[in-house]
């Protein structure tokens, strides 16, 4: 078994400078010992001052002396003790959480005792239970154990695009809450506001929007402002503590816009004396230091059931392979928190868990015992792929679809090979369809998004670097984000896009995207299960596209 | 609520200490006042119609109240009513309890009546009224009700009776402000015990005299910080004289604000073992950022004014690392909230303050009579807003 994990000396300037990735072999079962593969990990803000030493709990285990990282993320069971067996808290195939801080998740396998771990239901996400802990949690207690909330009340936060304060937020819809959020200002507004209104936000609002209303803006409409929630302190912690209402509560829970601490926030008498707002700090140990573990666990199993009913989504974080690059990911993601760059999603790094999950809910149909028609349909490409082993459990659908699918990489169509793909991947990932992502970025590499920065960015839907992307790559993005968000592209982007692209290539777009987002929706439904690797599949990529390289790479000249 | 501290032993004894001990004072309560025709009283007020500096907006208005009292109603003569720097806040229309300016007094224009605690006496009471009789002394059980007048109708429901014996009216004309602030202030914010500290600015002003008294009794151990006098001897005088009121240390800002300050206070606390919890800050600006540094880990800066009108900066270090809470304390609405325990802690004070546990606040008496210029009284009262003061300004009621 090969395994591996990400480990570092001794704390660093640089988050990434100490931190190594090792190959490992897990040691052997000790009594009420277990071995898990991880599934899920985030690189969660803590993580990074983990590294630089500046958070109070530090790694527990260790690799050839080297801490590991990584304090949240979700696992599978692999095998355990026979001792663990007969108490009977874990057994092989259950998903597990760390039930402590410091358990070390930046790896991909590890042996741990089993109360280290906690079993949570099979059916919860794994990139929700990869954030129950650091996540989920704080959402929760910061509603719970700091202030007296009354459904009607309202909350308001910054840093809304964040992973907690997107938990927040629907924590904040289970109880009767309202909440405001408060996000940095950027050129693509719209989307996100459209996104987090989608998970529950009544508004959505820029940190500039804000400070133009002026002080207590929403109280005077008549809103009770009760909880501000500050991940950013400074000036835009102050923001928000100039609209509560009397007797409301500001908490701080980050600094990410203060990281040197330089600024601070400031309060007025009229805050403090007057309003009776109370100023505090949140600290997730501390709340969580105030419960048993029994009862610690009895909160994660809930939020687990919470996940399955439905009540939490999945918040926007962007899902990276494990491998040895994620050092380079993480770099990049840590200067971009250090630095106050905008736009990051929280990086989750994955484990490839392509032995293990056999999960599909329909029989793959196989070529050979498959109807003639259906067996020459199988072999439209030069390699097997899962997807069509599924969709051709519809006989009679099948070998015609093969035809329109097809079509969607014609040479002769009007929209470049380049734009096909962007149509693509932008429904692969704004329908959260994995295996759709995992087949496509290989043709997309070939097809010129050939860095791991731009597919970067084509995944979190940046596509205003002019370097990499054209107009037309980006107004085909806004085609498919409203199409999935809104199902209906706006008169406005239509005319736009009859105009930039022409008739032919805006109606392409929209059937390109309708053929992939039904195959996401598919591959989806029926748990699809990961190809196996297929050996060569570049060079047959760019075999099979030779004609459309060509094309591309003419079209790329002339821009 | 936190639970109350205990008290220390010596305090067990109180109602075993011999009266005598107590400051006396003659009878005020016989003295008759000016009647108008047919038995009508002549009144005063100082009323304000509008906001603006003290100066400005006051002015002395007369009125008569008749005999014929409504029968939940009493007639009350007023004997010490203080000027406290809320008062000016108030008049200024920068405070937020805003009292309703009315005609009830018959001034031109609706106005409202300066102050807001006093000790007042009893001079007559309508048919039904039963818990106190001609010749109580009262305080009011609100804020807002304008004390700065020579007499007033009030009703039976808005006033508390105090037991007078052995108590000036000063005195009692005092307690329902400052000493209650100290007291919420050092009891409700954390549980703090015997041997722990506290640390506050304003050490000299009212509320910063009665939290060192209240802290001594308590067993708590204080900082204290008073800003530097111009005169050196001043300053020296102003620390013993907090140092003699029972404070464990007395700085004054610029000592806070020294770099080695924090060091100092490390040393004091011994090593730090004894937590500074609580934090009271009637200043604000930066050397509040400077007291704010001296709090223990997880302590608590309560604020309760804005003398120097400077917002709070609030370090990162401070809330996240630190873990330090910040509140407010309005003692209005908690009296408003808190009626029972108002009352309880009233008399509390009230008995320390029999026994000489708890002594006056220096004061600057301007009597008010009958025949006193309304010009006098402005100027007690714009006065207020300087700094350095020898005492709190308090009218003392004379011939009305
Ligand atoms: N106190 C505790 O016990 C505790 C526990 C857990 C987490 N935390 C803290 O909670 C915070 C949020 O954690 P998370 O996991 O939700 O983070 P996350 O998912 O990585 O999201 C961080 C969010 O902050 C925003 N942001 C980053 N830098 C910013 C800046 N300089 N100004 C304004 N917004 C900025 C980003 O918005 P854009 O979309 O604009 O880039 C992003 O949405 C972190 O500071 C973390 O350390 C504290
Ligand atoms: N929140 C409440 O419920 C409540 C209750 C009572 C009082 N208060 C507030 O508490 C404060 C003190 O009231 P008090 O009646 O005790 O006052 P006080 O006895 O009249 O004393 C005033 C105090 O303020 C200080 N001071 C004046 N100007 C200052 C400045 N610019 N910077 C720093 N300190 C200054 C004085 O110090 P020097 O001797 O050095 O001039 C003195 O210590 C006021 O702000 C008042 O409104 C609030």
């Amino acid at each position: 078994m090969s395994a591996s994990a990400l480990a570092f000396d001794k704390v660093g300037s640089t988050p990434t400078e100490n931190l190594h990735f090792h190959h490992f072999d897990p040691p052997d079962l000790q009594h009420n010992e277990v071995l898990i593969e991880m599934i899920a990990a985030p690189v969660n803000p803590q993580d990074i001052m983990v590294l630089l030493g500046r958070y109070p709990v530090s790694p527990s285990f260790k690799i050839y002396e080297e801490s590991i990282p990584g304090y949240d993320g979700v696992a599978r069971v692999a095998s355990v003790h026979p001792s663990v067996l007969t108490n009977g808290t874990l057994k092989p195939g259950d998903l597990v959480i760390p039930t402590r801080h410091g358990v070390g998740t930046w790896r991909t396998h590890a042996v741990l005792p089993a109360n280290l771990l906690l079993k949570i239901s099979p059916e919860v996400d794994c990139r929700i239970a990869a954030v129950l802990r650091m996540g989920v949690t704080p959402a929760y207690l910061l509603l719970e154990d700091m202030a007296v909330l009354r459904p009607g009340d309202w909350i308001i936060q910054n840093a809304a695009s964040g992973v907690i304060a997107q938990f927040v937020t629907q924590f904040a819809q289970i109880r009767g809450l309202h909440t405001i959020s408060v996000v940095r200002d950027r050129e693509d507004i719209e989307q996100l506001r459209a996104e987090l209104q989608s998970r529950g936000a009544d508004i959505v609002i820029t940190q500039s929007e804000l400070e133009a209303k002026g002080a207590a803006s929403f109280e005077k409409e008549g809103k009770r402002i009760m909880l501000a929630l500050d991940a950013v302190f400074g000036h835009s912690g102050s923001a928000l503590a100039t609209q509560l209402s009397p007797d409301a509560t500001y908490i701080n829970y980050g600094s990410l816009g203060d990281p040197q601490g330089t600024v601070g926030i400031q309060i007025t008498q009229q805050q403090l004396f007057w309003k009776q707002i109370t100023f505090k700090n949140f600290r997730l140990t501390q709340c969580l230091g105030m419960r048993s573990q029994a009862q610690i666990n009895d909160m994660m199993t809930w939020f687990g059931e919470l996940a399955v009913k439905g009540f939490l989504q999945i918040p926007r974080v962007e899902t990276v392979q494990w491998s040895e690059s994620v050092i380079d990911l993480i770099r990049l993601q840590s200067e971009d928190i250090l630095r106050g760059s905008k736009f990051t999603s929280k990086i989750m790094a994955s484990w490839d868990n392509r032995e293990v999950t056999n999960r599909h809910l329909l029989p793959y149909v196989d070529a050979e015992s498959a109807p003639p028609e259906v067996a020459a349909a199988l072999n439209t490409l030069p390699f097997q792929r899962n997807i069509f082993k599924l969709l051709a459990n519809a006989q009679v659908n099948f070998p015609p679809f093969m035809k329109l699918l097809a079509t969607c990489w014609n040479p002769d169509l009007s929209l470049r090979s380049s734009e096909y793909q962007v149509t693509v991947l932008r429904t692969a990932s704004l329908l959260d369809a994995p295996y759709e992502w995992d087949v496509n970025e290989p043709v997309a590499r070939v097809l010129g998004f050939d860095t791991d920065e731009k597919l970067h960015l084509i995944r979190i839907g940046d596509l205003s670097n002019t370097q990499f992307f054209t107009p037309r790559h980006r107004l085909i993005s806004q085609m498919v984000f409203q199409l999935v968000h809104d199902n209906v592209v706006s008169e406005a982007t239509m005319r736009q896009a009859i105009e930039l692209l022409g008739n032919a290539a805006t109606m392409e777009v929209m059937m390109i995207h309708g053929v992939y987002s039904m195959l996401a929706r598919i591959m989806n439904s029926v748990r699809i299960d990961f190809d196996p690797p297929i050996p060569g599949l570049e060079d047959k990529l760019r075999k099979y596209n030779a004609v459309a390289i060509q094309k591309e790479k003419e079209a790329a000249a002339q821009d | 609520m936190p639970q109350l501290p205990t008290l220390r032993a010596s305090n067990r004894s109180i109602a075993a200490l011999p009266r005598a001990l107590a400051p006396r004072h003659g009878p005020l309560t016989c003295r008759r006042f000016k009647s108008g025709p047919y038995g009508y009283t002549q009144a005063k007020a100082l009323v304000y119609s509008k906001y603006g500096e003290p100066a400005d907006v006051l002015s002395l208005h007369t009125h008569s109240i008749s005999p014929s009292l409504p029968s939940n109603s009493l007639l009350l003569r007023a004997l010490a009513t203080p000027i406290n720097p809320a008062d000016i806040n108030q008049i200024q229309g920068v405070y937020p309890a805003k009292p309703p300016f009315t005609s009830l007094l018959g001034t031109s224009e609706p106005s409202a009546v300066g102050g807001n605690e006093g000790c007042f006496e009893v001079a007559s009471v309508g048919a039904s009224v039963k818990s106190v009789s001609k010749g109580d002394w009262i305080i009011m059980k609100h804020t807002g009700f304008g004390t700065w007048r020579t007499h007033t109708l009030a009703e039976e429901s808005d006033v508390l009776k105090v037991n007078k014996e052995g108590l000036t009216p000063i005195q009692v004309g005092t307690v329902s402000v400052n000493p209650c602030t100290a007291y919420r202030m050092l009891k409700d914010f954390e549980d703090i015990r015997e041997g722990q500290w506290f640390i506050q600015n304003g050490a000299n002003s009212g509320v910063g005299r009665a939290a060192i008294q209240l802290g001594k009794q308590w067993g708590l151990k204080s900082i204290n910080i008073i800003r530097d006098r111009p005169d050196p001897a001043a300053t020296e005088a102003m620390k013993k004289e907090l140092l003699e009121l029972g404070a464990t240390k007395v700085v004054t800002e610029s000592e806070l604000m020294d770099k080695g300050f924090a060091d100092q206070v490390k040393e004091w606390t011994n090593g730090g073992r004894e937590k500074v919890k609580i934090g009271l800050n009637c200043v604000g600006g930066k050397p509040t950022s400077a007291l704010v540094k001296c709090l223990s880990p997880s302590g608590h800066l309560v604020t309760y004014g804005g003398m120097s009108k400077q917002p709070l900066q609030l370090p990162t270090a401070a809330l996240i690392f630190k873990d330090l809470k910040f509140s407010g304390f309005w003692v209005s609405r908690w009296s408003d909230a808190n009626p029972d325990e108002k009352r309880r802690m009233v008399y509390e004070i009230l008995e320390m303050t029999r026994l000489g546990m708890f002594k006056d606040v220096p004061v600057q008496q301007l009597t008010w009579d009958w025949s006193t210029e309304e010009s006098v009284l402005k100027d007690a009262v714009q006065g207020t807003l300087g700094g350095f003061r020898a005492g709190k300004g308090v009218f003392v009621y004379g011939d009305t």
